[in-house]
C-alpha cells in the first residue's frame, strides 16, 4: 500500500510539473 | 481594389538605420510578408518605413527590430484585421481607444506618454535578483508580455534589460516585479553603472557574511554529528536534532531567504529558475530530516538519518558561488571602465578673456578650452591655438602621438602630450566620440550571438526537466534501490536538484562576448552587434576596398617625364588646369605645386571633359591633360612618352598627359601610397588562412600592380562603386564567408552585402554606422586584430558551452545514482552544491582568461617602446 501511495504521488507530482510549467495556461501572454 | 486599402498605409519609426546598406536589410526582414519587398518604402533621412496596405504593422515592427532596427508604429490603417484580431499590438490599442472613446478615462498628453514610454531605442532596466539563464527568459517573457513591446533582450552578464516599442515604463517594470525580479529604470547610464558597482560591492560583502553563517553551521554539525553525537535519530538525541533542525530553518532563512522568495514568485508565474532547484533541494532535505526528527518511528531504522547540515552547507556553498561569481563579473566589464575613466571631470574654459575651471557638465558648444601638456582634452573640438602631439592610444589603438595644429580635429579623452593649446568645444556630453564609442560597447556587450540562442532554448525547459528527473530518479531509487530505500530516494532527489546548474549555461555565452567586445575596442575595433563577433571568426575572404582601405586614399605625384623644357614648367601648366578642378588627382597636382613652390601658369577658358581630360587656353594655344586614349582621339602623337606612361602604369599609378597645341609635353604620374602597414596586415590575414582580393574602379594594370606590392592573392578592376556589393554576392555564393572592409559611405552597399563589414575610419569618427565593426585607426591591421579576436571569443563560448554542457549532462545522471549499480558511488548533496557553485565559477573565470588575449600584431609593442624611450 505504501509503495503504491509513493509511487502515485511521484506520477503525480511529475504530471504536476508538466501540467504547471508546460501546458497550464498562464495570466501573461507571451507572444513567439 | 478596396477602396478602403487603396490609399491607407501603414507607416513605422526606426532606429538604427543610416545607408541603404540598412533599407536592403529591413527590406529582407520584411520579405515574408510582403509578395514584392519594393514595395515597402524605407525612408532612411525621416528613418521611417511605409508599408503596403494590408500588412499588420506590429508584425513587421517586431520583424525590422529583431533585424536591429528598433522600430515602433506611427500610423496604422483601419483595415489591419490581422493584429486586431488579438487586441494586444500597440496599433489595435488605438483603435479599440476610439470605439471605446466614451468609456475609457481621458489620454495622457502626448508629450507625457512619449516621456515614459519605450522609445525607438527603448528602455533600459536594471535587473536585480536574476542568477540564472532561466531567469533571463522569465525576463524577457515578461517583458514581451507588456503590450506594446517590440523586442525584449536581458544580459545577465551586466544584469539590464532593454523593451523596445511603445511600452510604458512602470508597466515593465510591474511585469518584472510580478515575475519575482527587481527592475529599476535606467536614466543616465553612467551613474546607473556607479550604482550597480556600489550595490554589487555590498551584495558581494552580504553574500559572504551569509556564507560564513550557513557554512558554519553545516560545518558545526557535521563535526558535532559524526564525532561526537550520532547523524541517526536514536531515543537518546531526539529532541537535540529537533532543536537543531530548528536552528538550521533559522540559519536557511536568514542565509538563504532569496533562494527561496524568488522560487516562489517564479512559482506563481509558472517559471522555473536556478533559485526553484536549490529551494526544492534544500527544502526537501530539510523537510525530511524534520520528519526523520520527529515521527522516526514512521521510518525504517536504516532510514533515521538527517540531513540538517546538508542544507545549511548547500546553501553556504552557493552563496559563495554567488560572491565569486560576482567578483568575477565585476572584471569582465573592465574595457569600458577604462573608456569611462577616459572622461575628464573639469575643463579650463575661457570666457570673456578668464580661464576658469568649470566641471564638464558646464562646457557648452563654441566654449574656448585650454589645455596643457599632460592634460585630458575634456570634450571634442577644433584647434585655434597652438600646435602639440596628442595620445589618440585609448580611443584608437594607435600607439604614436599624433601631431595636431591650427583647424584639426581633437576628440575627448585623448592626452595632450607636448605643446599648450586653446580648442573651440564643437561636441559636448553625450555627443562627444568617447561618449558614442561608449554606447556602442556596450550596447554589443549586451547584444546576443546566435550561438547563445541554444543555450536560452534548452534552459528554459532546463529546470522544470530537472525536477522531473529528480522525481524519476526517486522513484527508481524507492522501488529497485537497496534499503534505506526512502533515504536514498531522498539523497537522489535532491542531489538531483542542486548538482543541476542552469547559471553556468546562461553565464557562458553574454560573459565572453562581454569580455571579446572590450577586447576588440581596446585594438581599435568597435564591433556593433554580437552576431559580428561569431561571424567574423569564420571568414575565409576578406574584400578590399583599394582608395583609403589599402592605399592612404590621398593621391600624390610620383613621376614627371618631360619631351623637351622643364619639368617645373610642366607642373605649372597642370597646376594652372588643375587649380579650377575637383578631382582627387587634381589635388596630388596643386599639391606638389604647393611643396615646390611653383606658380601655376595663367589658363583661360577652363573645360572639364568626363572621363577624358580638363583643357583651357595658354597664350593662345589649347592646354590639355587627360589620359591617352583622347589626346590619340585629338590627332596628336603620345608615342615618345609610352614607355614613362608604362612605368606610371606597372607602380600603380595613373599617367596624365599634358598636350600644348599639337606638341606633347610630357606625363605626370599620379599614385595613391600603399599605407606602410597594409602589407604587414594582408600578411597577418595570409597566415590567418583567409585569401585577400581586392576590388576597384581602377584599370587593370594599376589593380595588378597594387596587388603585387600590397601581396594581395586576387582582384576586381574596374568595378564601379555600385557594383562592388555584387562582386561581396559573388564571392558568398561561391560559398566564401565574406568581409568587405571599406570606407563605410561609398562601399555602404557592399559592406552590407557582405557577412561581416568593416567600416575604416579616421581618427575618431564613429558617426560611420554602416557597418557591423567599426575599426577607429585608418589601419588594415584592425581586421586580423578583429578576426584574431572574434575567433579567440568564439572558441571561449564553445568551452563555456561545452563545459555547461558536459557539466549538466554528466553531473546530473552522476547525481540520479547512475553510477551506483556499477560502483556503488552515490554523490552527497553537499558535493553537489560544491560542484554546482563551481561550474559557474569556472565559466566566468574562462571568459575572463579572454582578458589576456594578445593579438598577432607585433609593430604595436615595438613602436609603444619607441614611444617609451
Amino acid at each position: 500500500m505504501t509503495s503504491f501511495l509513493v509511487n502515485l504521488t511521484g506520477l503525480a507530482l511529475m504530471a504536476a510539473v508538466v501540467w504547471w510549467f508546460w501546458l497550464a495556461p498562464t495570466d501573461t501572454k507571451t507572444k513567439s | 481594389m478596396d477602396s478602403t486599402t487603396a490609399n491607407t498605409e501603414n507607416r513605422l519609426s526606426i532606429a538604427g538605420a543610416t545607408c541603404q546598406g540598412c533599407a536592403r536589410k529591413i527590406r529582407v526582414a520584411l520579405e515574408p510578408l510582403v509578395t514584392d519587398s519594393a514595395a515597402v518604402d524605407v525612408n532612411i533621412e525621416q528613418k521611417t518605413v511605409t508599408l503596403p496596405a494590408g500588412i499588420d504593422p506590429a508584425d513587421a515592427a517586431r520583424r525590422i527590430t529583431e533585424a536591429g532596427y528598433p522600430a515602433e508604429i506611427l500610423h496604422a490603417e483601419p483595415a489591419a484585421k490581422s493584429c486586431c484580431a488579438s487586441k494586444t499590438t500597440p496599433s489595435c490599442r488605438s483603435e479599440k481607444d476610439d470605439a471605446d472613446e466614451a468609456e475609457a478615462p481621458a489620454p495622457e498628453p502626448a508629450s507625457a506618454a512619449s516621456d515614459s514610454n519605450a522609445s525607438n531605442d527603448g528602455i533600459q532596466l536594471a535587473i536585480t535578483g536574476a542568477t540564472c539563464a532561466s531567469c533571463v527568459s522569465s525576463v524577457e517573457k515578461a517583458l514581451k508580455s507588456v503590450s506594446g513591446v517590440t523586442h525584449a533582450h536581458m544580459n545577465l552578464a551586466d544584469n539590464t534589460a532593454s523593451a523596445s516599442g511603445q511600452a510604458d515604463a512602470q508597466a515593465l517594470i510591474n511585469a518584472i516585479e510580478s515575475a519575482g525580479y527587481g527592475a529599476s529604470v535606467i536614466e543616465d547610464p553612467d551613474t546607473a553603472d556607479e550604482r550597480r558597482q556600489q550595490q554589487d560591492r555590498k551584495r558581494y560583502r552580504t553574500l559572504l557574511v551569509k556564507m560564513a553563517v550557513s557554512l558554519s553551521l553545516g560545518v558545526g554539525l557535521m563535526i558535532w554529528g559524526m564525532g561526537f553525537g550520532s547523524m541517526t535519530i536514536d531515543a537518546g538525541n531526539q529532541t537535540t536534532w529537533i532543536n537543531l533542525g530548528i536552528l538550521t530553518l533559522g540559519v536557511m532563512i536568514a542565509t538563504g531567504s532569496h533562494f527561496f522568495t524568488s522560487a516562489w514568485k517564479a512559482f506563481l508565474h509558472h517559471n522555473a529558475n536556478m533559485d526553484t532547484l536549490v529551494a526544492l533541494g534544500t527544502g526537501t532535505a530539510w523537510i525530511y530530516s524534520m520528519v526523520v526528527a520527529v515521527f522516526p518511528e514512521a521510518l525504517p531504522e536504516m532510514a533515521r538519518h538527517v540531513y540538517f547540515e546538508a542544507s545549511a552547507m548547500i546553501i553556504g556553498l552557493i552563496n559563495l558561488g554567488q560572491a565569486l561569481e560576482l567578483r568575477a563579473k565585476g572584471k569582465t566589464s573592465e574595457a569600458v571602465r577604462r573608456l569611462l575613466d577616459l572622461r575628464a571631470k573639469t575643463a579650463r574654459v575661457i570666457r570673456d578673456g578668464q580661464e576658469q575651471d568649470l566641471p564638464i557638465e558646464q562646457v557648452r558648444k563654441g566654449d574656448q578650452i585650454r589645455v596643457r601638456p599632460g592634460e585630458q582634452l575634456p570634450v571634442d573640438g577644433v584647434v585655434r591655438e597652438g600646435n602639440t602631439r596628442v595620445d589618440e592610444s585609448m580611443l584608437t589603438g594607435e600607439p604614436m602621438p599624433v601631431s595636431k595644429g591650427e583647424g584639426d580635429d581633437v576628440s575627448a579623452g585623448t592626452l595632450n602630450t607636448r605643446g599648450s593649446i586653446v580648442y573651440e568645444a564643437t561636441r559636448v556630453g553625450s555627443d562627444t566620440a568617447l561618449a558614442q564609442i561608449i554606447r556602442l560597447v556596450k550596447k554589443a556587450q549586451g547584444s546576443k550571438p546566435s550561438i547563445g540562442r541554444l543555450a536560452d532554448k534548452i534552459s528554459s525547459v532546463f529546470v522544470p526537466s530537472v525536477m522531473l528527473i529528480a522525481i524519476a530518479a526517486a522513484l527508481v531509487w524507492y522501488n529497485l534501490g537497496p534499503d534505506p530505500a526512502v533515504a536514498h530516494m531522498m539523497v537522489a532527489a535532491t542531489t538531483v536538484l542542486i548538482i543541476a546548474c542552469p547559471c553556468a549555461l546562461g553565464l557562458a555565452t553574454p560573459m565572453s562576448v562581454m569580455v571579446g567586445v572590450g577586447k576588440a575596442a581596446e585594438y581599435g575595433a568597435l564591433i556593433r552587434q554580437g552576431e559580428a563577433l561569431q561571424t567574423a571568426g569564420k571568414i575565409n575572404l576578406v574584400i578590399l576596398d583599394k582608395t583609403g582601405t589599402i592605399t592612404a586614399g590621398k593621391p600624390a605625384v610620383t613621376q614627371v617625364h618631360v619631351v623637351d623644357g622643364d619639368e617645373s614648367h610642366l607642373l605649372a601648366l597642370a597646376a594652372g588646369l588643375e587649380q579650377h578642378s575637383e578631382h582627387p588627382l587634381a589635388y596630388a597636382i596643386m599639391e606638389k605645386v604647393r611643396q615646390d613652390t611653383i606658380q601655376p601658369a595663367d589658363i583661360s577658358g577652363f573645360d572639364s571633359l568626363n572621363g577624358k581630360g580638363v583643357a583651357g587656353q595658354h597664350n593662345g594655344d589649347t592646354l590639355r591633360l587627360g589620359n591617352r586614349r583622347w589626346l590619340v582621339d585629338e590627332g596628336l602623337d603620345v608615342t615618345p612618352l609610352d614607355q614613362a606612361a608604362q612605368s606610371i602604369t606597372d607602380n600603380a599609378g595613373t599617367p596624365l598627359f599634358v598636350a600644348l597645341g599639337t606638341r606633347v609635353l610630357g606625363v605626370i604620374g599620379v599614385a595613391d601610397a600603399i599605407k606602410p602597414d597594409s602589407r604587414a596586415a594582408i600578411e597577418r590575414l595570409h597566415q590567418a588562412g583567409i585569401k585577400v582580393m581586392m576590388v576597384t574602379g581602377d584599370v587593370d594594370a594599376t589593380a595588378k600592380a597594387i596587388c603585387a606590392s600590397a601581396g594581395i592573392d586576387d582582384y576586381r578592376a574596374e568595378v564601379l562603386p555600385e557594383n562592388k556589393a555584387d562582386v561581396v554576392n559573388d564571392m558568398r555564393k561561391k560559398g566564401y564567408t565574406v568581409a568587405m572592409v571599406g570606407d563605410g559611405i561609398n562601399d555602404a552597399p557592399a559592406l552590407a552585402a557582405a557577412d561581416v563589414g568593416f567600416a575604416i575610419g579616421t581618427g575618431t569618427d564613429v558617426a560611420i554606422e554602416s557597418a557591423a565593426i567599426t575599426l577607429m585607426r585608418g589601419s588594415l591591421h584592425g581586421v586580423p586584430d578583429a578576426i584574431e579576436i572574434s575567433r579567440a571569443t568564439v572558441k571561449n563560448i564553445h568551452q563555456n558551452l561545452f563545459g555547461a554542457f558536459i557539466y549538466n549532462s554528466l553531473g546530473i545522471p552522476i547525481a540520479a545514482g547512475l553510477l551506483y549499480p556499477l560502483w556503488g558511488i552515490l554523490l552527497s548533496p553537499i558535493i553537489a552544491g560544491a560542484a554546482m557553485s563551481m561550474s559557474s565559477v569556472t565559466v566566468v573565470t574562462n571568459a575572463n582568461r579572454l582578458r589576456l588575449f594578445k593579438t598577432s600584431r607585433k609593430i604595436d609593442s615595438s613602436a609603444k617602446q619607441e614611444q617609451n624611450q
